[in-house]
């Protein structure tokens, strides 16, 4: 049996009459990179908090290697948090800020300063030890807040979107670096995100957490490939859902009556029952795409290309089924050659590609 | 442009003045008259004289006394309103700062009501059986001048800690405790260092008003509790007379509040040095 | 952070306001009271010491002369302090800012003692005899710092892009100050002058050096203050208290509301 870094059981908060977690239950392996990832206002930064020891739970536990920390003060945490801002103390330079936790577990001022050095090049800062926090950008202002946290070894280190104020060019390379970081040191981090991709890219597993809840928890790639609620295949990438209900289930297959048309599919899931309400979420990079009006009904939809976005690496388009919602394509420039808006088209995608979903 | 008006007023009647008066301290008074010359003979006289001596200490005791009692009880304040309170906290702010605004002689003479000998502390106590003769220390003394001044100061002190505590995030705070800071730590080593301006100004407010004030000893205090201005109000309107020997008091004391407050800074950064 | 904390700080919080207005409930009560000795229990409530405060002779001139003062100070202070405050944001040298709003401080960090006797000893050099120009001088003076901290408060978060939008959009200078920046500020520099009102009408030390043989209400307070203990004093701080009260309250309201 592993280890589990991180065992959250049946964790409730609610602030006043508003509840921001709901009946939490999940746990973080031992050497894991978890991303909690949602919406503003779903509950992962309370989530965060809770688990750092700034918030109490209405209900439930903490358990951090096996420990009960549920009443353990934050101080007493084995837990580090990098901030969203970085949180480094003005008055104090670079190095007075990585050592600041080891000082106050009372090391000796050698030791400090070789863990702070090692910290330091860590992060790639060696240079800027003696600065003022005020004289770093943004970016070394994170990487410093990142060594402060891991300086002391903590079992776990929380970041609570520490990229958000980042630009992209930034964000991507300190993505990569974290990542990098986490596989060197073997260490347990929980990241906050409201950014997907930051949290596809990063994470071993990834929680997502809609309205104080977590909806699917699992590898980026299955929830990608396989989202687990309407919630999730929107909120995780761009995706078209068609809504509409289920016909026919049979051995062979199932037939769907849904916004674009009747569309079959070769498979079947368990529980599926005739008139159903459901969803299917196909992404638009999975949709092929034709010149010319085919044959309807099957597996093809026919439509009318309404708009196309010029995006550098791929282009997007937006056709349009009569009478029916738009549907959004994404290719390489070279494949939709030729296109233009108002031309006849086909759409075709592998069943595999479409998710079937319950509407709730 | 707009600077004009304002600063050639603070100019003309501020600073002009203020030298006048230094200028003042310098000459003689014989008598009735003003003999311009340039002595620190009345400056000799206050430190050398053991009445003013002794007056100019007790000045100071009080003033350190007061600004020990109004500067923690006022960062305590702001930092419940700043950090516990949160938005609530500008309602207490505005209620405390109203304090200020509303009769600064009425609040020295209700004291005095308060804290008599018949007054309301004395007899409400004498009412619940918990004293049998009334507490005579509790007027005309320099506990009686202390409890005013400490009303008095205490929303002037709060102002400058609450504004210097706005600028604190709350995550540096919480960045602390995840580090292991203890409460105890967290103020010494983040929360005063980060708010050493406010903390300066409050304590400068509070011990510079409290050391210059004269009304509050002439109402409250007793006696054995003169505060220098109560000398120095009594050289220009009173039975002394003798401006040069005011003026030089005046700046005695603002004198000695620079070197306190100076060697008040030092002492706090040297405690919270970690 | 800690459990019960909220409970100590209300504790705490409610100690310090009680001690604060503690002496103010004091003289609201007692001027209402039949007992001239201020002492428990309470006996019995009359008006007739508000009647004894009026019938004063001294009291006409007093009201009269801390009228015009706090008209003064709240025109005077209230412009000059506003324009100072206008000009201090409008430097874009952040380090004379700075010096310039710390020495406009000074005023209020200087013992009002202190302030006193250096106006009492300049006017008689320049042979200004005491009186209620003296006076009126000494309550700018000690307004103008409040009234300039309050407005740089204020005018810290004033969007000066609109005003450069309003030159874009072809207005002079003196338009765009007049349609936008005025209109704007106006109720905070009526705040801040309601501010030095009440600064004016509660001044006491710097008056007392500077006005001679007038009167002014709380100048009158401590002549009656010196004599002993006179429950029409209640009655006039109580009255002056009201006033002093809707002042700020309304100057607070004034700065209070968004732009």
């Amino acid at each position: 049996m592993t280890t589990q870094a991180v065992q959250v059981v049946g964790l409730s908060k609610r602030f006043g009459a508003m509840t921001a977690l709901e009946q939490i239950d999940f746990e973080i392996a031992d050497g894991e990179f978890v991303s909690l990832l949602g919406a503003s206002g779903c509950g992962k930064s309370t989530l965060l908090r809770i688990i750092s020891g700034f918030e109490r739970p209405s209900a439930g536990r903490v358990v951090i290697y096996g420990e009960d920390l549920t009443d353990r003060l934050p101080e007493r945490r084995p837990t580090n948090l990098v901030f969203q801002r970085g949180a480094l103390f003005p008055h104090m330079s670079v190095r007075e800020n990585v050592g600041y936790g080891l000082r106050l577990r009372g090391w000796q001022r050698t030791r400090i300063n070789a863990r702070v050095d090692e910290m330091l090049a860590l992060v790639r800062l060696e240079e800027l030890g003696d600065r003022d926090p005020t004289q770093l950008s943004g970016g070394q202002a994170q990487r410093v807040a990142l060594a402060r946290a891991l300086a002391a070894e903590p079992r776990v280190l929380l970041l609570d979107e520490p990229l958000s104020a980042l630009d992209l060019k930034l964000r991507q390379q300190m993505q990569l670096e974290l990542r990098a970081i986490q596989k060197r040191l073997g260490a347990t981090f929980v990241f906050v995100t409201h950014d997907q991709t930051e949290a596809l890219v990063m994470s071993d597993r990834i929680a997502i957490m809609n309205a104080g809840r977590i909806e699917q928890y699992g590898t980026p790639r299955d929830i990608y490939r396989r989202p687990g609620s309407i919630f999730v295949s929107d909120f995780v990438g761009a995706t078209n859902l068609f809504r509409g209900h289920v016909t026919q289930v049979s051995e062979a297959g199932t037939t769907l009556q849904t916004d674009i048309g009747s569309v079959a599919l070769d498979r079947t899931e368990p529980g599926l029952q005739t008139g159903q309400r459901i969803a299917l979420s196909v992404r638009p990079e999975a949709i092929r795409i034709a010149r010319g009006a085919g044959s309807p009904g099957g597996r093809q939809v026919a439509a009318t290309i309404a708009e196309i976005v010029y995006q550098g690496s791929s282009i997007r388009l937006r056709a349009v089924v009569a009478d029916g919602p738009s549907i959004w394509v994404e290719c390489r420039d070279d494949e939709a050659e030729g296109i233009a808006p108002g031309d006849a088209v086909n759409l075709t995608w592998a069943d595999s590609a479409a998710t079937l979903l319950r509407e709730s | 442009m707009p600077l004009l008006p304002a600063g050639l007023f603070y100019a003309l009647f501020f600073g002009v003045p203020m030298l006048s008066l230094l200028v003042i301290s310098l000459w003689r008074a014989q008598g009735f008259n003003l003999i311009p010359d340039f002595t620190f003979a009345n400056y000799q006289k206050i430190i050398v004289s053991d009445l003013y001596r002794g007056v100019l200490l007790r000045t100071v005791s009080v003033g350190l006394i007061a600004a020990a009692i109004v500067v923690p009880v006022a960062f305590t304040l702001a930092y419940i309103m700043r950090f516990v309170f949160e938005r609530r906290g500008q309602l207490i702010l505005q209620l405390v700062m109203l304090s200020l605004f509303s009769g600064y002689l009425v609040r020295i003479y209700a004291w005095r009501t308060i804290l008599g000998k018949q007054g309301l502390l004395n007899s409400a106590l004498q009412w619940l059986g918990l004293i049998e003769e009334p507490l005579e220390f509790l007027i005309y003394s320099q506990v009686s001048v202390v409890i005013t001044l400490v009303g008095l100061l205490l929303p002037l002190a709060v102002l400058p800690l609450y504004s210097a505590m706005l600028n604190v995030p709350r995550d540096h705070l919480e960045a602390a405790r995840d580090l292991g800071a203890s409460p105890f730590h967290l103020l010494r080593t983040v929360l005063i260092p980060m708010v050493m301006p406010g903390v300066r100004t409050a304590f400068a407010f509070a011990f510079l008003l409290a050391a210059g004030d004269y009304v509050t000893p002439t109402l409250v205090g007793g006696t054995q509790s003169v505060m220098i201005g109560n000398i120095i109000a009594d050289q220009f309107r009173g039975t002394g007379t003798n401006w040069p020997l005011g003026a030089a008091m005046a700046f005695i004391v603002v004198g000695v509040t620079l070197l306190l407050y100076l060697a008040i800074t030092q002492l706090i950064r040297w405690v919270t040095k970690w | 952070m800690v459990r019960g904390s909220r409970l100590w700080s209300w504790l705490f919080v409610a100690l310090v306001l009680f001690y604060l207005y503690a002496p103010i409930l004091v003289i609201v009560v007692f001027s209402f009271t039949t007992s001239p000795r201020l002492s428990l229990p309470i006996e019995g409530l009359t008006l007739d010491w508000y009647g004894r405060a009026f019938a004063d002779p001294l009291i006409p001139m007093a009201l009269k002369n801390s009228a015009i003062l706090a008209t003064i100070s709240a025109v005077g202070g209230g412009i000059a302090g506003a324009a100072f405050a206008f000009g201090l944001v409008m430097l874009r040298n952040g380090r004379l800012r700075a010096s310039l709003l710390s020495i406009s401080m000074l005023p209020a960090i200087v013992p009002l003692l202190v302030i006193g006797i250096a106006l009492a000893v300049f006017f008689s050099t320049i042979a200004l005899p005491q009186g209620l120009i003296g006076a009126a001088i000494g309550h700018v003076l000690v307004s103008l710092p409040f009234v300039i901290l309050t407005m740089n408060a204020r005018l810290e978060s004033f969007d000066f892009s609109i005003l450069e939008a309003a030159r874009d959009l072809g207005a002079t200078r003196f338009q765009a100050f007049r349609d936008i920046t005025l209109p704007l500020i106006r109720p905070s520099v009526v705040g801040a002058a309601l501010l030095a009102a009440a600064l004016s009408l509660d001044e006491f030390v710097v008056t007392w050096f500077n006005i001679g043989s007038q009167q002014t209400v709380p100048t009158l307070v401590w002549g009656l203050m010196r004599r002993g203990i006179d429950p029409s004093i209640n009655a006039i701080a109580t009255l002056l208290l009201a006033l002093l009260v809707c002042l700020v309250v309304a100057s607070n309201l004034l700065n209070r509301r968004k732009s």
